[in-house]
């Protein structure tokens, strides 16, 4: 007799499993193939469609025999970032509830001569906590990627909202700080079939559903509810190892459905969950609103018109993102709301030689209203979503003092928030915006009585972007160790000013050029943004703390303020060692020549 | 992935019952699990329904001229795999026998399968064999199913021989007691003695007794785990009590 020489080395211990998840995977398993199920009349003829299937397995050789397994009806609660980030990050987020389950029970009245021969009835009888709701996240392949038992009330606000835990670091690392908004609710119903073989044994097993989309009144903007019908779907789901089964029946649904289908091997667009459809029934974007300014010009445009181009742009992003900004669920939107604000602004000026003087000058009068009576919220936003990252500076117990201040940033914050909406309800704004509007149209219609308004915009943008880009080199070789700060912050507000330039022209250079451009500026300007922010927080730290001081009671808060500041002057500090490195970067050989070839005026 | 071995010298005692309701069971705690059934008789993969396939079969799968993963079926049972006798058939002693280090050969033909499931549950012919070797080199337990009689205890202590002879690989060894009539005296007199520890065992006995009940003999009727069509069934409650105590002892999930 053999002696077995050597052990199996002992198995490392199994990681303690999501029991929610291994349920989930079971519950949602991911099709093979998805084919759309032939609509005869007026609506989805499921019953006739399953009669024809059970015709065609019937003939294959063996023959297989379909049965109804369970009908259960979910709904499903969509959420995402407003502008996609879950999305973006391969996945979908929603809340899973069950919407009036009737499975066929194992040994019930239904399920007397059926024993169990498929794993929904077996499922029945399992005492994990299977029955949800959860929150869900999925990825675009069908995977689930985690989940959590979640109350079938509201989604979550944020990915702060879930329970401690990886789902909601891994959640966090992609919206934080974003809200999760809602995106589509859909109501789906399903019928699943166990397709038998000559054993009794499920080979393929066949899931129909069909259901309703709708989104709600979004914060972002639109009124009122839309909702549609999704178009009904047959998913074919594999046994493990009855491929042949699974090719037959796969055909034969095939032939049936009007669709060519969608296979999870064969087409890698294939998305098996139903956001997708759901979103193309009520005619809403999957990767929600982009930030990223990107107007197209051509290169020969007169400046006057392409400038009417940019502002039109910008003027539509004002009134994307007012609604949400207004509703104040996320203070992204009113970011977004300022940095098209700020862009007009920067656009007046750059522009001002291809626009009428009066225009200019009204506006950007206007515009610098707009811009300040947003700053208050803006910066007050800006410190309660530093909150996290003001207490994890601290010690636990000197961060936990900190609540004193979040309390009364929070107040201020709504109290900014209301005059900020009050300034929106404002005739001022309202004349703002329709006059801008008129003023651009006028211009686009009859051009502007300006000295470079027939001047090709390439040719303007090049010099203007010229200019500045001198200008940021100029300012910053002068600056040593020594150089006041203020000299930093002059040249922040130039770096910026160049940065508006590439970004309105960006179309006007070859598109890797323009990412080299922005990203080489990107790295002086987070360093000098960095530098900057600090020295502003010190300084409100000082004018909140003349606040929060005059209650006895928060000394341990003010303490824990001073305690901030400190950290926040060495962090400065470290921005400003850094400096040199990412100027010098900046006013590197190669990226200089860049320029040079771009925009250097040819005389 | 952890190995459990539905193991017995003696026939008849329940072997297949077992390994066929504790994988069901572990299943349904929400593990994924792999039946691969040892027994040529192919009692395991009836109850699963797999119907025997004339492909592959042990020789190729032993020289490794065949993907054991393309081998497997899936049950009716999302997640509850089977790996179907007939490609263990009754030679695979006969190619063991014929290759290099047999008892690592099906170590090794299982590595594929270790990162997919949880749980492994091997339904083993019975005696010692050099296939049961194998066993219990891979095995990181042995589960005995033994009715309470003179001639199943006495298989016992031959099995306790044979480890102690031979490398056992480490295979924690846990009898219990199946097939339980306590209508019988010699029967309910055994299992007092085992349980209440007056009479000596070459291993500790599991605490679990599965009866002798008709819901088991009536899985070969409804071909699936009594769990399934007998939920509330005493047998049902048996094996789930006895899976309990057979995840203390191999661990995992």
């Amino acid at each position: 007799m053999t002696k077995a020489p050597a052990q199996t080395p002992p198995a490392p211990p199994t990681p303690p499993a999501n029991p929610i998840l291994v349920a989930l995977a079971r519950t949602f398993p991911v099709p093979a193939a998805r084919y759309a199920v032939p609509v005869s009349g007026g609506g989805a003829d499921a019953d006739g469609t399953i009669a024809r299937i059970a015709l065609a397995v019937a003939a294959l050789d063996p023959p297989l025999v379909i049965a109804q397994r369970g009908r259960e009806s979910r709904r499903w609660r969509y959420v995402d970032t407003f502008d996609g980030l879950v999305h973006r990050a391969g996945g979908t987020l929603a809340v899973v509830a069950p919407a009036g389950t009737s499975r066929a029970k194992a040994g019930g009245a239904s399920g007397k001569s059926d024993p169990a021969t498929d794993g929904t009835a077996g499922r029945d009888e399992r005492d994990d906590a299977e029955a949800g709701p959860w929150l869900m996240w999925q990825a675009h392949d069908g995977r689930i990627l985690d989940a959590v038992a979640w109350p079938d009330g509201p989604p979550p606000a944020f990915a702060r909202d879930l329970p401690a835990g990886a789902f909601r670091d891994a959640l966090a690392a992609i919206t934080e700080p974003r809200r999760l908004l809602p995106l589509v609710d859909v109501t789906a119903a399903y019928r699943t079939y166990g397709i038998v073989d000559g054993e009794g044994k499920t080979v393929v097993r066949l899931r129909l559903g069909a259901g309703t989309a709708a989104v709600e009144a979004s914060p972002a903007g639109g009124s009122g509810r839309s909702s549609g019908e999704l178009a009904p779907w047959i998913d074919v789901l594999a046994v493990r190892g009855y491929d042949k089964a699974l090719a037959a029946v796969r055909d034969a649904v095939a032939r049936l459905s009007k669709s060519g289908g969608q296979g999870a091997k064969a087409d890698s667009s294939f998305v098996p969950g139903l956001v997708v459809p759901a979103l193309a029934t009520v005619g809403v974007k999957p990767g929600g609103v982009s930030g990223k300014f990107d107007v197209p010009l051509s290169a020969d445009a007169r400046a006057d018109a392409a400038s009417a181009t940019i502002f039109r742009a910008l003027l539509q992003a004002i009134r994307t993102s007012e609604p949400g900004t207004r509703a104040d669920v996320d203070p992204e939107f009113l970011h977004d709301f300022r940095v098209a604000v700020r862009r007009t602004r920067a656009g007046l000026t750059l522009l001002q030689d291809a626009l009428p003087p009066a225009v200019v000058e009204h506006f950007k009068a206007e515009f610098g209203w707009m811009g300040a009576v947003t700053g208050p919220t803006r910066d007050l936003d800006v410190y309660l979503e530093n909150m996290p990252a003001y207490r994890a500076a601290l010690p636990p117990e000197v961060g936990h003092d900190l609540g004193p201040l979040e309390a009364y940033l929070r107040t201020r914050q709504a109290n900014a928030h209301a005059e900020l909406v009050a300034a929106l309800d404002s005739p001022r704004y309202a004349a703002l915006l329709a006059d801008w509007s008129a003023a651009l149209d006028d211009i686009a219609a009859n051009g502007a009585d300006a000295p470079a308004a027939a001047e090709p915009i390439a040719e303007l943008g090049a010099r203007r972007t010229w200019r500045r880009f001198k200008r940021v080199l100029d300012d910053g070789r002068i600056i040593g160790p020594d150089t006041p700060v203020g000299a930093l912050h002059q040249l922040r507000i130039e770096a910026k000013k160049l940065r508006y330039a590439l970004e309105f022209f960006r179309r006007l250079v070859p598109p890797a050029e323009a990412d080299a451009l922005i990203g080489s500026l990107k790295g002086l300007q987070d360093n000098l943004g960095t530098l900057n922010d600090m020295g502003v927080q010190q300084g409100a730290m000082r004018a909140f703390a003349a606040d929060i001081g005059r209650r006895p009671s928060n000394s341990a808060t003010l303490l824990a303020m001073g305690w901030l500041t400190h950290d926040l002057h060495a962090r400065e500090h470290a921005c400003r060692l850094e400096f040199a490195a990412r100027f010098d970067a900046f006013d590197a050989k190669d990226n200089r020549q860049r320029y040079e070839r771009l925009f250097r005026p040819r005389r | 992935m952890r190995i459990i071995a539905s193991y017995a010298i003696k026939g008849g005692v329940g072997k297949t019952a077992t390994a066929v309701n504790l994988a069901w069971e572990a299943w349904r705690g929400g593990a994924s699990v792999l039946v691969w059934d040892m027994d040529p008789q192919g009692a395991a993969s009836f109850y699963f329904r797999v119907a025997p396939d004339a492909h592959g079969g042990a020789k190729q799968l032993v020289k490794g001229d065949t993907d054991i993963a393309s081998l497997v079926r899936g049950s009716d049972f999302d997640g509850l795999d089977v790996l179907p006798a007939d490609f263990t058939y009754r030679h695979l002693d006969l190619y063991l026998d014929a290759a290099k280090r047999p008892t690592r050969r099906l170590v090794r033909l299982l590595a594929p399968l270790a990162e997919r499931y949880d749980y492994a549950v091997l339904d083993c012919a019975p005696g010692i064999t050099l296939t049961s070797e194998s066993v219990f080199a891979l095995a990181d337990a042995l589960i005995v199913p033994t009715v309470p009689t003179t001639l199943s205890l006495r298989t016992l202590d031959q099995l306790a021989a044979h480890l102690r002879t031979h490398d056992a690989g480490g295979a924690v060894t846990r009898p219990f007691l199946s097939m339980v009539d306590r209508r019988k005296a010699l029967h309910r007199a055994l299992t007092d003695a085992i349980l209440d520890g007056g009479m000596p065992t070459p291993f500790p006995f599991l605490r679990t007794v599965v009866p002798y009940l008709s819901a088991v003999e009536r899985m070969g009727t409804q071909r699936a785990p009594v769990g399934v069509f007998a939920p509330g069934d005493p047998a049902a409650q048996a094996y789930r009590a006895l899976w309990g105590e057979v995840r203390e002892v191999v661990g995992g999930r």
